[in-house]
């Protein structure tokens, strides 16, 4: 990944509205050739970054760039370098796909010739001269896509773009990204309120809570934070008072009716636990099943870390 | 691409968004439809008007012939009428077929007809000098200015009587009721008399300046020409008004109701170019339809009724002096002059839909504005609010301000086109400070 090609350069960015600040200080960069997750529970803060980002927001205060365009100075050449779906797609019902694309292609002076190529990688290609008002959703936010990407713009801004779809519909988006940034270079940036989501996806995520930039972080970072220093075991067993007594493991152990939960050092866990169930077996006590607690999920990272400063925002 | 081509390629897509709602196609065959029944409808009211009110076939010389007869049956009988011999003279020497020895035969019979006006008659009569009839009447101490005017008008450029005269006597015929102060229409004796002449002198005896296009009235009982039934066009074209109010208040606000105004704002056209496609597709799209209209027009029309007469101006009066101008171009220049008023209405249309983003309520509001306009400057009119000659409504019909029939006193068309200038320029406005400024 080239570090130095930035795609999007967000510097500074606040935004009220009302009285109500939505936007304190946001500082991000994404990349050409990456998916970068714009993650943050809803009401966070990313439709409203977003819609700046592309224009359709005033910028209050801050400084916005686009391929080292300001997007107020240099508003034409900062934005024939964005494609971009904001909410919902935004495409005329009552016209073709085709005609959908014909009207986009207009506008930013492409040729026609583009819309096959944009349709094909979108997989439409056998639907697309159907009146959009009989798409699916799935089909009709392959549209979108498809028409943000025509003019093949450096930076590709997608708000929620995995709403309302159906697991094979994601999975078709996510390929469709991925393959984006990473084989044509483009950032490819996503919003989402689903950690998980972005898991399979992106290359680094930027987590905003409650109006704030809380970071952002590479996947490898992420997986860091959810890997701990202890592995959690959990043993059933048919008397859990007595097996706790007999390992004598201090705090590390706790009891629970049949459920004996031990705290192990993941560095020796394998060799800890093996211990422990000899133990306990040579104490006779029934073992009914061992397994480990799965590590901590990257969904209670983002919950860790946007409570700390959402405060309960989430939702 | 240059500003202006990626200009065009936003009208473009203006336009096919348009013609791809179902709506605006059912509108667009509504209004084919009334176009082409336009000249069908004219030429059904013609032929029932003629039909019903149309005068009788008139047998002119049969009825000059039974008249010459009854008298000189009258005569015949009655012996004791002065001047018998003499009258009977005039009835034997007058020809039928000759509208002045006809003229002649009427006076020699008044009470007042001395013998020697009878016999001069039959005299002239018997030669056939129309010349020496003019004279000898011209000549007479009761005959008035006008019968002068007339007789010697004819001699001076020697017209003489019968069908070669025909327009020529009527036109001559026409200045004499109009110097005594009788006119077919709104305009002064003096301006009537200027056209008429005007006409005599060029022989142009077709022209269409008594078919006002603001006057929608017309001789039902008659033959239409070209251009009696081409002046009642704007019944059309209110239908232009009506569809451009529509398209006004639902190319901002249908953007929003769809969602699709992001589309069309996440790009590189700045918000102020599109929200101006926009407007010129509107307007435009009432110039189309008006070129639409005439196409259909001219030729359906003239299949029906003709193109006699087509060639006939249009004659004006400017500082005193007749101007002939092409009836057509005249016809259009009032349209343009009456579309101020569908512009007006179509702007603030566009403007409630630009800032409210609601289409029926930039649609109502437009056609609220269209119909209480007018009565309402009528009301403040004869209540003698002057303040109401500052309300747009009272500004916006250019062509009855220029012809003087503005509803306050002293009303110009200067001040009239800075009212509407000023409106349109704060509709627009609006409207642009709304979309470029607001958030989406």
């Amino acid at each position: 990944m080239d570090k130095k090609n930035i795609a999007l350069s967000i510097k500074g960015l606040s935004k009220t509205i009302g009285k109500k600040e939505i936007l304190h200080d946001i500082n991000m960069e994404c990349y050409a050739g990456e998916v970068f997750g714009f993650l943050g529970p809803n009401g966070a803060g990313k439709t409203t970054t977003i819609k700046t980002v592309v224009g359709l927001l005033l910028l209050d205060e801050g400084e916005i760039q686009v391929c080292g365009h300001d997007i107020i100075k240099e508003f034409e050449d900062a934005m024939s370098n964005v494609g971009g779906i904001v909410e919902n797609p935004e495409i005329y019902k009552f016209m073709s796909g085709r005609d959908n694309l014909k009207q986009y292609a207009r506008m930013r002076g492409l040729d026609f010739s583009e819309i096959d190529k944009a349709v094909e990688m979108v997989k439409l290609t056998n639907r697309i001269d159907d009146k959009v008002s009989k798409y699916s959703l799935g089909m009709r936010q392959r549209l979108g896509v498809a028409q943000a990407l025509m003019h093949k713009p450096k930076l590709l801004i997608l708000d929620e773009p995995t709403n309302g779809l159906d697991p094979q519909g994601i999975k078709e988006l996510r390929d469709i990204l991925k393959d984006l940034a990473h084989t044509d270079g483009v950032c490819v940036v996503v919003s989402s309120h689903l950690m998980s989501e972005m898991e399979l996806m992106c290359d680094r995520v930027g987590i905003i809570a409650k109006g704030k930039m809380i970071g952002t972080y590479t996947m490898e970072e992420i997986a860091s934070l959810s890997n701990d220093k202890y592995t959690e075991y959990i043993i059933e067993t048919d008397d859990a008072v007595k097996a706790a007594e007999i390992l004598d493991g201090g705090e590390n152990i706790s009891a629970q009716e049949k459920m004996l939960y031990l705290k192990l050092e993941t560095e020796n866990a394998q060799q800890d636990i093996a211990k422990a169930i000899k133990l306990l077996a040579k104490n006779d006590i029934n073992i009914y099943s061992v397994h480990p607690k799965e590590s901590k999920k990257l969904e209670e990272v983002f919950i860790e870390l946007t409570g700390a400063e959402g405060d309960g925002q989430v939702g | 691409m240059d500003r202006l081509g990626k200009f065009f390629e936003l009208v473009k897509n203006e336009y096919i968004k348009i013609y791809k709602k179902k709506s605006t196609r059912i509108l667009l065959v509504i209004f084919l439809a009334v176009c082409i029944c336009f000249a069908p409808m004219a030429k059904f009211i013609n032929n029932i008007g003629m039909k019903e009110f149309g005068a009788a076939e008139f047998d002119e010389i049969a009825y000059r012939t039974e008249a010459l007869q009854d008298r000189k049956r009258e005569i015949e009988n009655s012996p004791d009428m002065p001047l018998r011999e003499e009258k009977l003279a005039l009835i034997e020497a007058v020809d039928v077929d000759s509208d002045w020895e006809f003229s002649a035969y009427l006076n020699g019979m008044y009470d007042d007809a001395n013998k020697q006006d009878i016999q001069t008659y039959t005299l002239l009569c018997k030669t056939n000098d129309w010349r020496g009839f003019c004279s000898y009447n011209s000549k007479k101490i009761d005959c008035s200015n006008r019968d002068k005017w007339v007789y010697k008008y004819k001699l001076e450029h020697d017209i003489g009587y019968g069908e070669e005269f025909e327009e020529k006597n009527a036109l001559i015929f026409k200045i004499a009721n109009a110097m005594d102060g009788s006119t077919e229409d709104t305009d002064s004796p003096e301006e009537s008399i200027a056209k008429y002449r005007y006409q005599l002198e060029n022989e142009l005896y077709d022209e269409t300046s008594k078919k006002d296009v603001s006057i929608l009235e017309a001789n039902y009982s008659e033959k239409f020409g070209f251009w009696d039934v081409m002046i009642k066009i704007p019944y059309v074209e209110s239908f232009i008004g009506i569809i451009m109010l529509m398209i006004a208040g639902g190319i901002v606000a249908s953007e929003f109701s769809q969602g699709t105004i992001k589309f069309l704002l996440i790009s590189p056209a700045k918000r102020g170019e599109i929200l101006m496609a926009k407007y010129v597709t509107v307007i435009s799209m009432g110039f189309l339809l008006m070129l639409l209209m005439f196409l259909v027009n001219i030729p359906m029309v003239g299949m029906l009724f003709g193109f006699d007469g087509i060639s006939a101006p249009y004659l004006a009066l400017k500082e005193g002096e007749v101007v002939a101008q092409n009836t057509f171009i005249y016809l259009i220049k009032n349209f343009m002059l009456k579309s101020v008023q569908v512009l007006i209405t179509t702007s603030l249309a566009f403007m409630i839909s630009s800032l409210m983003r609601s289409t029926s309520l930039a649609i109502v509001t437009g056609f609220i504005v269209n119909s209480i306009g007018t009565p309402v400057i009528a009301v403040m009119s004869g209540y003698k609010m002057d303040w109401g000659r500052y309300l747009i409504f009272a500004n916006t019909d250019l062509l009855t301000i220029y012809k003087g029939g503005a509803s306050f006193p002293q009303q110009t068309v200067g001040f009239a086109i800075i009212v509407v200038v000023a409106h349109l320029a704060v509709f627009l406005l609006t409207a642009w400070d709304g979309f470029t400024r607001r958030s989406v």
